[in-house]
């Protein structure tokens, strides 16, 4: 190599230390960020798709995202999509039961779709806590990843699904579910697919697994950002 | 294989979440190197196996750079299509000229440098550890 890679690396080193804060912030924000992607993603996936697109619930003018699974839902902001095939809303971290009902399981789905109006917009009165979405409210969700995307990932996201819309593994869509133009459960990343997944992948329609993984999806949101975009969640088999 | 030494000198000055990510992504890749180098049809001699995991790991910092940057700056323009000002999200607050987007435009814009400097920049190019290997291949061929 016609380079130094030991004095590259004590460059980068002194580098490294030199902006050790802003290193801290990116390491800090670095999830809550692909949340961020994965909701735009997802409220321009239904404005692509033809649904009058707002946001509700703003503060101070600013979209306030919901990390994580502390807080309640009406205290942060939401997109509704109103189309010719329903009226839904987009939700971030929303806790939701299993798809068996069991008792106790809830599973928090980084990006939610739901009818409108299935998750409160206030308070509930007397001091009830709202625990959690009926899993029949859940239209369609995405999970967001910060990794690459290798086989073990996509087995963990199969075995999401598998928990909270196992009919999308069994070659089955709620009826309407096309026609209303929803997305498939995906998964979404900014890494890129690894080459062994390439295949799995490929094999989804095959299997009749109706599941989307959107691969270095920090370009797929800059796509979508510029005239005639076309949504990375659309499409499947 | 142990992580080169002079990726861990490095990585040793990253936020734990950091390191993580890049020493479970250089471990990933130093599994994978065998095929990655039959896929690009290049040899340990041409680009020590060392000396890729070491531009793997300094490709991956900006990966992670730039992905924050364009999420960010994309997500500001669509959630200003939807009539936002901003974005805010745990104690993080994005909007035109906050502290957080100007931090991760400097920070981008700074490793951008770093890169130029030791003529690197064709790493800012790169999507996959094939075609760095390839940059690697060439450039060592130029050399």
């Amino acid at each position: 190599m016609p380079v130094d890679v030991e004095t590259l690396a004590m460059s980068l080193r002194s580098f490294v230390r030199r902006y050790k804060t802003q290193f801290q912030r990116l390491s800090d924000r670095k999830s809550q960020l692909l949340e961020i992607g994965a909701l735009m993603i997802a409220a321009q996936h239904y404005d692509l798709c033809g649904y009058t697109v707002t946001l509700h619930n703003l503060r101070k003018g600013n979209i306030r995202v919901k990390l994580g699974t502390r807080g309640d839902p009406w205290n942060f902001s939401r997109f509704e999509a109103v189309g010719e095939y329903g009226s839904f809303e987009i939700h971030t971290n929303l806790p939701v039961t299993d798809a068996l009902g069991t008792e106790g399981a809830r599973y928090v789905a980084d990006i939610v779709v739901v009818p409108a109006g299935a998750v409160p917009r206030s308070a509930l009165g007397d001091g009830a806590k709202w625990l959690d979405l009926p899993n029949t409210d859940l239209v369609t969700f995405i999970e967001a990843k910060a990794l690459v995307i290798y086989p073990m990932l996509i087995a963990q996201f199969i075995g999401i699904v598998h928990e909270l819309k196992p009919e999308f593994l069994k070659g089955k869509r709620p009826p309407g579910f096309l026609a209303a133009k929803h997305f498939d459960p995906a998964l979404v990343s900014l890494g890129y697919l690894h080459g062994t997944c390439k295949n799995i992948v490929g094999g989804f329609e095959g299997r009749k697994l109706y599941i989307r993984v959107v691969d270095e999806f920090d370009r797929a949101i800059a796509q979508l950002s510029r005239d005639g975009a076309v949504s990375p969640l659309a499409g499947g088999p | 294989m142990a992580l080169p030494q002079s990726l861990t000198r490095v990585t040793a000055e990253l936020p734990f979440a950091l390191r993580q990510d890049i020493e479970g992504y250089i471990r990933t890749l130093d599994a994978a190197q065998r095929d990655i180098y039959a896929d690009a049809e290049v040899k340990t001699d041409e680009v020590p196996s060392e000396d890729f995991l070491f531009f793997a790991g300094i490709w991956r910092l900006w990966t992670q750079i730039d992905g924050q940057r364009w999420i960010v700056r994309n997500s500001l323009q669509i959630a200003t299509e939807f009539g936002a000002r901003g974005i805010s999200a745990g104690g993080f607050s994005y909007s035109v000229g906050s502290d957080d987007v100007v931090g991760i435009r400097q920070l981008h814009d700074r490793y951008h440098d770093w890169l130029q400097r030791h003529e690197f920049e064709f790493l800012v190019q790169i999507h996959t550890p094939r075609a760095l290997l390839e940059a690697l291949r060439a450039q060592a061929n130029a050399g």
